[in-house]
């Protein structure tokens, strides 16, 4: 039985003084108790380890705990809390039954004060936490990086939208990720042992080569020497990594727990700070748009996004989702309301920072593959590279969106074209991944594709995302498949008003009670009925959405808009 | 922005439009045999004696020069600006200007321009036996012809949305020539062509519109001047024009020209008339690039 088994066992233990346990407690432990564990640590079922945890005391888990690496512990034990609390703060309770059998095995395990420590850090009380790691135990200690913490100096960290703390615990550090956006971490072989401001360079041109990691609200991660943590701002972007939370951690500076002080201190160690005009946060407030000045295409806009999400904006034909896309680029005009990026009003500043891939293929006929893709490169950089480097970077982004071997195909040959339609839109995309663009907007990227081809595509652009780019497309008709890609769905209503925003699991909830309300209060025919037996069976296909935007008959969608604002307004 | 410079941006504009055209080899090697074929028929028909002082048709083989020259530059450039709108559009937004791409457009078309040019008037300096001089000179003002009409082929390029829009507008600019350029006398034509004007011994005002009238005017007038040493031709040529002057063809009026001494007045009329149509070039870029940048801007 692999380490897995006892920690199972260990939760066990303090989950089921509660009573009974649900699926979801389970499922909800597992999901954080193999954090940080490889795919072939996970091999066993819950029932093998459940036959394990019967055979085996409590007593022999602790030992075993004992004996292990300490950073494996502090990963279990912390893991642990943040398990018991989460399920806690799901019930909206606390169960003091679950916290004393915690701290009992803290306790056991020689670290009473941890169960304090966690419970003041992620109750975001530095100082006291602070205090007692002073008393307690100087072999832990911590820097935060809070978006609402305020130092001394009365710096707040708001915009760069992350919480989270880094543990210095013995000589390794472990991140514990209270509540991010989207917080990633990234893996780097790194057999050149390059140096930070080196890996960050290296990011820039070979993003491919890093493994990305999301990780989850709280949860725990280890950092080891391979790993970099990337947080933005819509000024900088700040890469730690294992250099750098050495000196964070350094003897001199052992007071310090807020980044801003540790900022003022030593700003070289946040040389990253590269991408100043990087595009982090796009924000529509109440936005009208249109091509001329007397009438609006789309109404009332609104949505947030920030950096690594794939957006899809839905809505039937003519609700005016190109329209929006436009509005980006200067091709429609913005009647009223704003666009905001990165807190500015959107302006052509921020062109060299986007691309806009139409709908129709932008692609010269004329030329190859590889000449599309060079020229586009000269004509936007210059004689910044060399050709052999420039190549180099052609045939990089074409392997990523899978299309190398078309690299010197030309697009267009006696009179049809030589490539498939699903080449074409990877070739889109991979024209504006040479721009290294923050920001890529694509009208309709799968019409006119295969399934297959459009869910390919689909990935391609969540593939993308992961590297801390935004990615906006419209879409008509997505497959399920395609749709739990998307991070956010922004939905028009045929009149082009901005129905709901949300994430994209949140517009498929509110959507089904949509469903079920309409077809409950409008159509009671057999037909209706049967939908509404369908959507207890939990079906939760988008093309739901579609379904309900398709009845013309229902004056539902004002309804809706109505409810919805007033919902937001109370 | 990206900060690359427009001198670089103009630069790969051109080489990226040279492959286009290289990659329609077809095409290329049609347009290039168009050229010497139509400057052989041409020369063959106006030819009613192999002694150019004796070819009572070479003016006519000149106007038909400058037509072909018309046709070439709108046939190369009529269609090229529609089909990359959207690829402007994109590009644009990443910085790349526009005004690049529709320079190096000219740059690329003039260059072809000129290589028919120079293919057509060699074939009409072996077939006619026009002097080295001359045929210098009329590939200049062909040339000019050639790229005043890529100016106006952009130009329409730039305002239409369509291939078949573009493609009925070319006879639009091209009959008109044909029958105002100063081949027909105005003499033979409804007076209502004068409008407002009562002098019918200068030419229409519609007339003095068409960029041709002032190509033939400056061709003719230059081979009076350029052959001042060769009275023979020089006499050939001058009754031709004096044959045409007679029929209102001259655009100043005919006191002056017969006031001043005759090859003083074309030196002065073809270098005049150069300008003009330099001007044109000048105006109809001007023009053509506000509305492509319009179209651009407004998708």
């Amino acid at each position: 039985m692999n380490n897995l088994a006892y920690i199972y066992k260990l939760w066990l233990s303090v989950a089921k003084t509660s009573g009974k346990l649900t699926t979801s407690d389970v499922l909800l432990a597992a999901k954080r108790l193999v954090e940080g564990h490889s795919d072939d640590e996970i091999t066993v079922s819950i029932d093998e380890f459940d036959k394990f945890a019967k055979n085996i005391s409590l007593d022999e888990t602790l030992e075993y705990l004992h004996n292990i690496e300490s950073s494996k512990r502090y990963v279990i034990l912390i893991n642990l809390f943040m398990v018991i609390m989460l399920k806690n703060i799901n019930n909206e309770r606390v169960n003091q039954k679950q916290i004393t059998a915690l701290k009992e095995i803290y306790k056991k395990l020689s670290v009473p004060y941890l169960y304090d420590i966690l419970y003041l850090l992620m109750n975001k009380k530095y100082t006291k936490a602070h205090k007692l790691l002073d008393e307690h135990s100087p072999n832990i200690n911590f820097v935060c990086f809070d978006q609402n913490a305020k130092s001394e100096i009365n710096q707040s960290f708001e915009q760069y939208q992350v919480r989270f703390i880094i543990l210095k615990i013995d000589d390794f550090f472990l991140l514990l990720n209270s509540h991010s956006h989207d917080l990633k971490i990234y893996s780097y072989s790194n057999k050149n042992k390059l140096t930070l401001p080196e890996k960050c360079a290296e990011f820039k041109i070979e993003p491919y080569d890093f493994i990305t990691h999301n990780v989850r609200d709280h949860s725990i991660y280890y950092l080891d020497k391979n790993t970099f943590i990337r947080i933005t701002n819509e000024k900088e972007v700040i890469y730690l990594d294992e250099d750098v939370l050495v000196k964070l951690f350094s003897p001199m500076n052992d007071k310090l727990f807020l980044v801003s002080e540790v900022k003022e201190l030593d700003k070289n160690i946040f040389q990253c700070s590269i991408a100043k005009d990087h595009i982090y946060n796009i924000k529509a407030n109440h936005l009208f748009a249109g091509y001329s000045k007397r009438h609006a295409i789309v109404k009332d806009v609104n949505f947030n996004i920030f950096e690594g999400e794939l957006v899809a904006v839905m809505g039937p034909s003519g609700s005016g989702k190109t329209t929006l896309l436009r509005t980006f680029v200067k091709q429609a005009k913005i009647l009223k309301g704003e666009l905001l990026i990165d807190g500015e009003k959107i302006s052509e500043k921020y062109f060299h920072r986007m691309g806009y891939v139409p709908q129709d293929d932008v692609l010269i006929k004329d030329l190859n593959v590889f000449d599309n893709m060079y020229y586009y490169y000269r004509l936007h950089f210059g004689k910044d590279k060399s050709d052999a480097e420039i190549d180099k970077l052609i045939s990089r982004q074409l392997q990523n969106l899978g299309i190398l071997e078309i690299k010197y195909k030309p697009v267009y040959k006696n009179g049809k074209f030589t490539i498939s339609g699903g080449q074409r839109k990877r070739l889109n995309i991979a024209l504006e991944l040479l721009k290294d663009v923050d920001l890529i907007i694509m009208d309709e990227p799968t019409s006119g594709l295969s399934s297959l081809d459009s869910e390919n595509i689909i990935k391609e652009l969540k593939k993308i995302t992961l590297l801390n780019k935004i990615v906006i497309i419209n879409i008509h008709q997505p497959s399920t498949s395609m749709y739990r890609q998307f991070d956010k769905v922004v939905v028009f209503n045929e009149y082009g008003n901005n129905i709901y925003t949300n994430k994209s699991i949140e517009v498929l909830k509110i959507f089904k009670l949509v469903k079920t309300e309409d077809a409950y209060l409008f159509n009671e025919d057999e037909e209706s009925k049967e939908d509404l037996e369908c959507m207890k069976c939990d079906k939760s296909d988008p093309e739901l959405l579609l379904e309900i935007q398709a009845d013309e008959k229902s004056n539902f969608w004002n309804l809706f808009s109505y409810l919805n604002d007033f919902t937001e307004k109370k | 922005m990206f900060n690359n410079p427009i001198s670089a941006q103009i630069s790969y504009q051109t080489r990226r439009q040279f492959k286009i055209k290289r990659y329609e080899r077809l095409n290329l090697i049609v347009s290039f045999v168009i050229a010497p074929l139509l400057a052989w028929l041409s020369a063959f028909i106006f030819r009613s004696d192999t002694d150019l002082v004796q070819n009572q048709a070479y003016p006519n083989f000149l106007f038909f020069m400058l037509i072909s020259g018309v046709f070439f530059g709108l046939i190369g450039s009529v269609f090229e600006i529609i089909n990359d709108r959207r690829t402007v559009q994109r590009e644009r937004i990443g910085g790349v200007s526009i005004f690049g791409y529709y320079i190096s457009k000219y740059y690329v078309l003039s260059f072809f321009g000129l290589i028919q040019t120079i293919l057509y008037n060699v074939i009409g300096m072996i077939f006619l036996n026009i002097p080295v001089l001359l045929v210098a000179f009329n590939s200049l003002i062909m040339f000019l012809v050639v790229v005043v009409s890529i100016s106006f082929g952009l130009f329409i390029s730039s305002l239409t949305r369509s291939n078949m829009i573009a493609s009925n507008l070319i006879p639009v600019l091209i009959i008109p020539q044909i029958l105002l350029g100063g081949l027909i006398p105005y003499s033979h034509m409804d007076k209502s062509i004068y409008m407002w004007e009562t002098n019918y011994d200068k030419a229409p005002p519609i007339a003095r519109i068409m960029p041709i009238k002032y190509a033939y005017e400056s061709i003719i007038t230059g081979n009076i001047a350029f052959t001042r040493g060769n009275n023979e031709i020089n006499d050939q040529i001058s009754q031709m024009v004096d044959y045409l002057q007679d029929n209102q063809f001259m655009s100043i009026d005919k006191e002056s020209f017969i006031s001043n001494f005759k090859c003083s007045f074309c030196n002065k009329t073809w270098f005049y008339n150069i300008l003009v149509i330099i001007s044109y070039i000048v105006g109809t870029f001007v023009l053509g690039l506000i509305i492509f940048y319009r179209r651009i801007f407004n998708g």
